[in-house]
Parts: C-alpha cells; sequence; structure tokens
C-alpha cells in the first residue's frame, strides 16, 4: 500500500468496519426518507444481488479465482425454470399464474427444487471436468479464472442456441402494488409524509433471501461440514492436515453456489417478468461489487453488500437514467477499492 | 478481381484484430494483466478518432451530438495527417482512463483489475448508448471520414486502407517488440513470474504494471481508431464483449501469449475461420453457435495447449506450486 | 518394534532435491528431536513422512504398514498427526471449533476428547467461545497441540513448536510437550532450541544437507563437543 493517502487510511482506522457500516446505514436512512419507495425495492431486489454476491463470495475463500461465469449460472437457473414452466409442466397438467398476490402461479414453487437440483448437477460436474483438472495441474488462479470467462461465453452461447438471442415474456398475470402510507410525527410539529409502493413479488424475492441467508447462517456455524467449510477458507493446507476431506468441501461450496445463483436467477427474471440471456451477465458487476464492498470471502459482507449495492442502485435512478445502474455499481466499487480495498468487513491483508 | 477487395476488407479486420491482440499481450502475455474490457478501449478509440475527425451533426440526418471536431476538414497538415492526431488523441484517451483505473486497482488483487476493466467496458458502452448529445446514441456516428481518401475510388479504398493498416499494425509490433526486449520489458516478465521477488529486487512493481497497463490500452486505443476510419460507422453495438473482447482473448491464447507474432498470427488465423463460417451451409451456420464455440475453445486452449501455437517456452498459465 | 521407520528417503519439490537418502525411527513412547542447519531438509522430511509429499525413493512404515504416499486423512485415522510450524490454527473459527475440527475424519468420540482436552490445557477451556485469531502466540500453539491430539494419536509431529516464542513461553511449551509425552504419545520433534528439546527427549537425530549427518542418545549429543561448539554454542 505504498504511497496510499496517510489521511485515508488513518480514517479507516477510526472508523472501523462497524463505523463503516454505521456510516451508510445513517446514509441508507437518509436516502429512505427521500426516497421510501426505491430504498424498500433496492434492499429487496439487492437481496436477489446478494445471493448471487454470496456464491460468488464462497468461491473465492474455498477455491481463491474470480468466478466470473457466476451470472451465466444464474442465466442457467432462469431458463431451467421457464423450460420446466413452459414446456415440461403444461405437459403434466401443472399450470397456473397468479398463486395469492403475487404475478407467478404455485407451478414455480415446484420449479425452484427442480431447477437447483440441475445446477448443482451442472455446477459440479463443470468442476469435475474443468476446474479440478486445472488445480490438480498447479494451474494459476488467474488462468482458472479465464477459464470461468471461457465457460460464461459457451453457456451463453449454448443458452442463446435453445432459446434465442431475445427476451423472453414469462407466463404471469397482473397484480397491483403493496401500497403503504404512513406519516412521521416531527418534533417540530410537521409531519413527514410516506408513500411506499412494493410489487407483491419483490416481498416473495425477499422472504427468500432471508429463509436463504439463515439456512446459510445455520448451515456454516452449526453443521460439521459448515464448520469444515469455514475451516477450509480460513486455511486449506491446515484444513488438509487436520483430516477434512476438502474435495468435499469444494462440491459443497459449489452446490451452494450454484443453488444460490440458481434461485436468484429465476427470481430476477420473476421480478422483471422477462428472460434475457445477458441478464446473468449483466449482474456480474454489481454481484462483485458487493463481494469487494463486504469483504472477499465474507458471506455476510456479500450479504450487506448486495443490499448496499441494491439499495443504491434503484436509489440512482431518482437523478441518473436507470440504464445506469451497472455503472453506478461500477463506481461504488471503485471508490471502495480507493478508500477501503479490503471492504467493510475483509481481513487487512485481502 | 473481387477476390482481392474481399481479402482485403478480411485483413482490414484481421490487422485491426492484431492490433488487439499485440496490445492484449503487453497487458496478459509478459505482464499477467487480466484485462477482460478490451471493449471499453476499443470503443474510447473509435470514438473518440470519430467525434474528432466527423463533422458536426447534420440536421438532415436528425442527429443531436453536439460535438464533431471536423479535424479532417479544419487541419490540413500536408496529406491528410490529421488521421495520425486521430490515432494519437485515441491512444492518449485510452492510456489516461487506464491510468486512473490501473492506479486503483493494480496495487490489489490480480482479479480486481479484471471486474474493473469488465466495469469499464460496461460503463463506456452506456454511457456511449444513453448519451445521445455525446455521440448520437443508438443511432451512432456515420460518414466518418477516410484516410486519403481523395486518391483513390471508393472501391479501391479497402485496398489502401488494408496497406494502412498493416503499416500500423507493422509500427507497433516494431515499437512494442523493442520495449519488450528492453531492460524495462525484461521486468515485465519477471514481475508476470514472480511479483514477489520483483519487488524485493527493489523494482516498483505498481509502477510497471501501471506502465504497461497504460501502453497496452493505449495500442487498443489505436486499434479502436483504425476501426472507425476502415468502416467509418461506430455505434454501440460494435462493441459488444462477444466480439470486441472475448474474440481477441481466443486469438491471444490460441496464437500463443507472451510472444507477439504467436499474438498475430492467432488474430489472423481466428478471425479466418470466423470469416470462413459465414460461408457454411445456413443448417450449421449458426451465430449462437460461434458464440458458444468462442468460450468452448478459450476453455480448450487453456487445458490443453497453455502456450498456444507458438507461446514462449516458459510457464504463462501455470503458476504457482 | 519402531513405531515410525523412514527408510532412505529421496524427496524434493519439482526438479529441486532437498533429501538424499534420510532415514530414522521412533519407538513407541519415545520423545525424538531432529535437528540441523536451516535448509537441511527437516520440514520436507516431516512433510514426507505425513504424505504431503510422495517421496522419489524409499519408504515410510508407520505401525508396520507401508503408509509412503498414503492419504492425509487415512494417517490421521490409523493414529499420525501433524502440529505445522506456521498456520497451524483456524483463525476466525472458536476455540472450539477449531478442536472439533480435530476430530473432523472420526468423531465417535469427541465430546470426550474435547473435554480432555480442556482438562489438559484449561486455559482453552476459559476462552472456548472466542476466535482463535484472538489468542496470543503460545496460546495458538496450545490450541495446535490440543487439536492435534483429539483423534488420540501414537505419534505426533511438531515442526518448530517454539518458533517466535519468548524463551518463558518456550519453556511453558516445552512442559507441556512432557504432560503429552506422559500420556504415552510419541513425539518426534523438529526444533531450533536444541538443549531444551534434547533435554526432554529420548533420542535426536542431525540432518545436514538432506542427509543424516549424526544420532544418538539425547545425553550423547548433548555431551558430544562437535554439536556443543556447531550448534549448542553461544547460547
Amino acid at each position: 500500500m505504498i504511497g496510499q493517502g496517510i489521511g485515508v487510511r488513518a480514517r479507516s482506522a477510526a472508523l472501523g468496519e462497524w463505523g463503516w457500516a454505521g456510516a451508510l446505514a445513517l446514509l441508507c436512512v437518509v436516502v429512505f426518507v427521500a426516497a421510501p419507495s426505491k430504498v424498500v425495492n433496492g434492499i429487496l431486489l439487492g437481496s436477489m444481488i446478494a445471493l448471487g454476491a454470496i456464491g460468488i463470495t464462497l468461491i473465492y475463500s474455498i477455491l481463491r479465482f474470480a468466478h466470473i461465469a457466476h451470472g451465466d449460472y444464474m442465466t442457467l437457473g432462469a431458463y431451467i425454470s421457464f423450460f420446466l414452466l413452459t414446456v415440461v409442466f403444461p405437459a403434466i397438467g401443472i399450470v397456473g399464474t397468479g398463486f395469492g398476490p403475487f404475478t407467478f402461479g404455485y407451478p414455480l414453487l415446484i420449479a425452484l427444487p427442480i431447477t437447483v437440483v440441475v445446477c448443482c448437477a451442472f455446477a459440479l460436474a463443470i468442476d469435475n471436468s474443468v476446474y479440478q483438472r486445472l488445480r490438480e495441474r498447479g494451474t494459476g488462479l488467474i488462468t482458472i479464472a479465464m477459464v470461468s470467462l471461457g465457460i460464461a461465453i459457451a453457456l451463453r452461447g449454448a443458452i442463446q442456441m435453445l432459446w434465442g438471442t431475445g427476451p423472453i415474456r414469462l407466463p404471469r398475470e397482473t397484480r397491483s402494488f403493496y401500497h403503504i402510507d404512513f406519516e412521521i410525527a416531527l418534533p417540530t410539529g410537521g409531519a413527514l409524509p410516506f408513500d411506499i409502493r412494493v410489487p407483491p413479488d419483490n416481498i416473495f424475492l425477499g422472504l427468500t433471501a432471508v429463509v436463504l441467508v439463515g439456512a446459510l447462517y445455520l448451515f456454516l456455524n452449526r453443521t460439521r461440514t459448515g464448520k469444515a467449510m469455514r475451516a477450509t477458507a480460513d486455511n486449506i493446507d491446515l484444513a488438509r492436515i487436520t483430516g477434512i476431506d476438502t474435495t468435499r468441501i469444494v462440491h459443497w461450496t459449489w452446490a451452494i453456489a450454484a443453488a444460490y445463483a440458481a434461485i436468484a436467477g429465476t427470481l430476477i427474471a420473476v421480478a422483471r417478468a422477462q428472460l434475457h440471456p445477458n441478464a446473468g451477465w449483466a449482474t456480474l458487476i454489481p454481484m462483485f461489487a458487493a463481494v469487494l464492498l463486504g469483504g472477499i470471502g465474507k458471506p455476510w459482507g456479500a450479504l450487506v453488500g448486495g443490499l448496499l449495492i441494491g439499495v443504491s442502485m434503484e436509489v440512482s435512478t431518482e437523478w441518473v437514467s436507470p440504464a445506469y445502474k451497472p455503472a453506478v455499481s461500477f463506481a461504488i466499487m471503485l471508490v471502495v477499492l480507493l478508500v477501503r480495498p479490503r471492504g467493510l468487513f475483509g481481513d487487512r491483508d485481502a | 478481381m473481387d477476390i482481392i477487395y474481399f481479402l482485403a476488407g478480411f485483413g482490414i479486420l484481421a490487422g485491426i484484430y492484431g492490433v488487439f491482440t499485440l496490445g492484449l499481450n503487453v497487458h496478459w502475455g509478459y505482464t499477467g494483466l487480466f484485462n477482460i474490457g478490451v471493449a471499453g478501449f476499443f470503443a474510447l478509440g473509435a470514438y473518440t478518432a470519430a467525434l474528432l475527425t466527423t463533422a458536426p451533426p447534420s440536421p438532415e440526418l436528425f442527429e443531436d451530438f453536439v460535438f464533431g471536431g471536423n479535424l479532417a476538414n479544419t487541419l490540413q497538415l500536408g496529406i491528410d495527417l490529421w488521421f495520425f492526431v486521430a490515432l494519437a488523441c485515441a491512444a492518449i484517451v485510452s492510456g489516461v482512463v487506464a491510468l486512473v483505473v490501473g492506479a486503483i486497482t493494480l496495487r490489489l488483487r490480480d482479479d480486481y483489475l479484471a471486474i474493473s476493466t469488465l466495469g469499464i467496458a460496461e460503463s463506456v458502452r452506456l454511457m456511449f448508448l444513453n448519451e445521445k448529445w455525446l455521440a448520437n446514441g443508438s443511432r451512432g456516428l456515420s460518414d466518418i471520414p477516410k484516410f486519403l481518401g481523395d486518391f483513390v475510388t471508393p472501391k479501391q479504398y479497402d485496398l489502401l486502407y488494408f496497406a494502412v493498416v498493416i503499416i500500423v499494425l507493422a509500427a507497433l509490433y516494431f515499437v512494442i517488440q523493442r520495449a519488450i526486449n528492453s531492460p524495462w520489458g525484461r521486468v515485465l516478465r519477471a514481475i508476470r513470474e514472480d511479483e514477489e521477488a520483483t519487488a524485493a529486487a527493489g523494482k516498483n512493481v505498481f509502477r510497471f504494471k501501471l506502465q504497461a497497463f497504460i501502453l497496452g490500452a493505449a495500442v487498443m486505443g489505436i486499434g479502436g481508431a483504425l476501426y472507425a476510419h476502415g468502416f467509418r460507422y461506430v455505434d454501440p453495438m460494435v462493441f459488444d464483449p462477444l466480439l470486441a473482447t472475448f474474440i481477441v482473448w481466443v486469438m491471444l491464447m490460441v496464437g500463443g501469449s507472451g510472444n507477439n507474432l504467436g499474438a498475430l498470427m492467432g488474430a489472423f488465423i481466428v478471425w479466418g475461420i470466423w470469416s470462413g463460417t459465414q460461408f457454411l451451409p445456413p443448417e450449421i451456420n449458426n451465430p449462437n453457435l460461434r458464440f458458444f464455440l468462442i468460450g468452448f475453445l478459450l476453455v480448450l486452449v487453456i487445458m490443453l495447449r497453455p502456450n498456444g501455437m507458438i507461446g514462449e517456452r516458459r510457464r504463462v498459465s501455470e503458476g504457482g506450486t | 518394534m519402531s513405531i515410525l521407520r523412514v527408510d532412505g528417503i529421496f524427496a524434493g519439490y519439482g526438479e529441486t532435491e532437498i533429501l538424499h537418502g534420510v532415514s530414522l525411527h521412533v519407538e513407541p513412547g519415545e520423545a525424538v528431536t531432529m535437528f540441523g542447519p536451516n535448509g537441511s531438509g527437516k520440514s520436507t522430511l516431516m512433510k514426507t513422512i505425513f504424505g504431503l509429499l510422495t517421496p522419489r525413493e524409499g519408504s515410510v512404515v508407520f505401525e508396520n504398514t507401508d503408509i509412503t504416499g498414503m492419504q492425509t486423512d487415512r494417517l490421521i485415522r490409523m493414529g499420525m498427526s501433524y502440529v505445522p510450524q506456521v498456520g497451524n490454527i483456524f483463525p476466525s473459527l472458536t476455540i472450539e471449533e477449531n478442536l472439533e475440527m480435530g476430530a473432523f475424519a472420526d468423531d465417535t468420540e469427541m465430546p470426550a476428547q474435547v473435554a480432555e482436552m480442556y482438562r489438559m490445557f484449561p486455559d482453552l477451556r476459559r476462552s472456548r467461545r472466542q476466535r482463535a485469531g484472538s489468542l496470543s502466540g503460545g496460546q495458538r500453539q496450545m490450541l495446535a497441540f490440543a487439536r492435534a491430539l483429539m483423534l488420540k494419536p501414537s505419534l505426533l509431529l511438531l515442526d518448530e513448536p517454539s518458533a517466535g516464542l519468548s524463551p518463558i513461553m518456550a519453556q511453558l511449551i516445552f512442559d507441556r510437550l512432557r504432560v503429552i509425552r506422559g500420556t504415552g504419545v510419541a513425539l518426534l520433534i523438529v526444533e531450533h532450541n536444541i538443549r531444551t528439546a534434547l533435554a526432554m527427549s529420548d533420542r535426536g537425530y542431525v540432518l545436514a544437507d538432506g542427509e543424516n549427518r549424526l544420532d544418538g542418545s539425547a545425553a550423547g549429543l548433548l555431551d558430544n563437543p562437535d554439536i556443543g561448539r556447531l550448534y549448542l554454542g553461544g547460547k
């Protein structure tokens, strides 16, 4: 860190990780007052970015490389769900949209677990046939990242061969937004009005994320395999010496990352009401921004990072064109790298 | 005779891809910098040259961008010397963007650069797509002036421009070759092989990496400018990652990273195969199949022939123990 | 009958050969110290014994089984355990989780063994829910021992257990090793702190340039004038 501004370093030291998180939270409150709907929807959409980012950060922590194909794993998940919902399920009589307040039907709830299984199998097959061989050969980590770029391209090409290059509409039923109106009385005597509009689908996204993040917490802290995964992330050589089956840990890592990517990819498509072969690739920059913001290899950092990036992207549309959402997340990433390169919760030496 | 014009058209693009692979070779082949945003520097170079040299917007064409440098008409330095001003400015703009992003990311982990270059490419594309006042948005810039266009018929322009591209490519090749074989270039390769040992030997690794990043980006900017004056039309679709970044990686890896001649061979061979597939019968001539094959080829080359056809004999991609 | 017998090991990394035919043996319940100048191949030998490095020639026999090139988790279940010099704990896991990881290969007796380790290292019990990364150097070493002892090994390999510790802390470490040895575990120790290590050992080996240079009883080595001049002098 030669030549980095001393003032910057002194400030990061003074604030500490929770200090930074607190400052950002305060900022969020201010922004919430200004654009409450966008903050709420930003959190809900950000939870999907977070699910993807958690996968990337887990792969980082165990396999130590940047998984550039992660966005396209999400796309794969979305298209598999779509295939189930529009081809397989109708053939066996499972059809329907507009389940409760949601635009999608109950078949989605059946499709998701199947999609998860298919995507896990795909991720494990790729690891088995590609990444594992490169690891055994001692290939450099950047070269492995490049291979993941190749897989990203090939996967998107394959998806386009099967389903075409254009966007596809998902079967859905129009539903009205949840509408929350309230006022907060100010001590000065006035009142601060809030008017929040949330599509019910976004609520479903948020609840799914809560369940999945909770499950991951229990897995990492309560199960033997989960603890061994954290141990392997700490020090893979010591994990081997200790007798931990690191190959199995690698498989678990891929399975969790692929499962969360598949669900996030599908639900993002549901929230946008359309599929696009480019959707996952376009989410790559926000996801990596979330990973770096939270600190590489830190699942809870990726969660916080994903939510913050999601909110920033939504709120930015108050001032700039929505087309710039990926650029906004990239700008945040550059600021993080400039001010606090190890991210909010990252280790000092990362 | 038509075959000659066809070959010239092919050669122009292959030569421009050669410029990109040379730039990428400075990044990856010699310094080990993972740049997956070639498209960003390509676009910056192409738009810089185009905006500097085209005439201001014409109301008849419903163009509503603000700035057209019109250098081709205002800068009468001998015979079309504005062209070299345009190339130089393209190199400078790409280089400056590389300086800013490199200064932030090159001190950090290697893969931060990859994500950042991806971010540059996407942000640049979004900017040119959405800021209509800047470069006419999705409708792009047309009528970009020809270099030495007054001396040939429109049909012959491709032949002439092919020669121009080859001359520029050769010049860049010799400049890069000299730089790489200088003491400066040896430090770059030392960084690629063992960054810590190079730093321990007292070299400011960050500074060398930044210089190499700027050099490679500037070369890519020149490639973009060459594209603009060769095809005389640019729009944001040109800078789609597949044909502006991914294929360049395949060219470099197939030809052999760490070897400039290999990089050029890769560009011509891969572009030859790519162009050749358009003559395939329509049943198997599927653009998405080609998309798939680009990725598949990248994986395959790294797995089976990590040094490409004529890469350096050193370990280029087999790092660590 | 030896618990460990290393015979004519040739090993190295890539094209560099570091060990040129090293042999040694450890008897059940015995403490053996191995020392020698930097680069003599001590750590390489440890890694070869523990199967982290496959020898080009020679064999490693543990409890009458040829274990040359055997998978680490099988070795652990057979009763061998290894404490590397650095990075020998999981810093982001709690103390208790570190111990649980020590029993990963076979957790049938885990709760009892965790309790046993807390009895042996009372300091660890006090901070059991703390992250291991927050421990001091000496405490980390204790935790590393405890982790390695979770599966009741019959042989413990220790690479420089007192490296980087203050003399007082180093003394505490060796006291603890004496206690461990008292439970019947055989120890093979690589150590710079030769005098202290030999004082608690039965025998010692001197390695130089990847070959056996000298061996003998601990007392004999301590009295050997050459050893005294080369390795113990100045202290």
